[in-house]
């Protein structure tokens, strides 16, 4: 499922291509992705394999906010062959923004992964229950630590 | 596109499966019922224009992704004490 790949400082990134079922929003000609490790980090670019010089930055979903709880709709689940949240993996766009003071992770819409078959969707939640800009970090708290 | 004017409870069908019925209107607010299969979609539009320009905001493109990865590399996550989102929080 995934694959070593050496970098230049001969430490091991994980690479695993993604096969979005539909392009993202804002984004929707790309189809295709690479989920890239960072060194030391629970961060992840997901790099676009159409347009290299796109990449987002992601992060598994509980390790952002690990009470996150969402139903998929029936429609997300047949477009991914999900059967169960086992077979899920939750990964949440962080916005990383000067001009808004820090890094924020989009919450109202989750990538959901197939684990087996790394098919992959952003999903909508609809219902006001979870922010699209959810404050992870603020670049003052990270000036003082 | 097709326009069609409607009274509270007059439907539109859409291709033998979708109903979609005016339930109430009250002043500049229509209610609308829509009934269709499970794996039909049904969102609210600014829902999607919100997250499109979120990602395009959050996408690095070429030589941004340096500075990025620099504010990215201290961050310190999954703590258990980590914030439960609320509903005010960053509404679009």
């Amino acid at each position: 499922m995934t694959a070593a790949v050496r970098d230049s400082d001969a430490s091991a990134t994980q690479r695993t291509t993604l096969r979005f079922v539909a392009g993202m929003p804002g984004l929707e000609e790309y189809t295709r992705y690479t989920l890239v490790g960072i060194v030391s980090s629970p961060v992840y670019w997901l790099e676009c394999d159409d347009e290299p010089a796109i990449a987002l930055p992601v992060a598994a979903a509980e390790a952002i906010s690990p009470s996150y709880a969402f139903e998929l709709t029936t429609a997300d689940a047949i477009a991914l062959g999900l059967g169960g949240a086992r077979d899920a993996l939750v990964l949440v766009v962080l916005t990383v923004s000067r001009e808004r003071g820090g890094i924020t992770a989009n919450l109202m819409a989750p990538i959901v992964v197939n684990r087996a078959t790394l098919a992959a969707r952003q999903v909508i939640l609809d219902g006001n229950r979870y922010p699209l800009r959810f404050p992870v970090e603020s670049f003052d708290d990270a000036a003082d630590n | 596109m097709l326009i069609l004017t409607r009274k509270p409870d007059q439907r539109i069908l859409i291709n033998d499966d979708i109903v979609v019925t005016v339930l109430a209107v009250d002043g500049d607010r229509v209610k609308i019922g829509i009934s269709a299969p499970a794996e039909v979609s049904v969102l609210r539009e600014e829902l999607q224009r919100a997250v499109s320009g979120e990602n395009r905001t959050a996408a690095a493109r070429g030589p941004e992704r340096r500075t990025l990865e620099r504010s990215l590399l201290g961050l310190r996550l999954a703590t258990a004490a980590a914030a439960t989102p609320t509903a005010d929080q960053g509404k679009p």
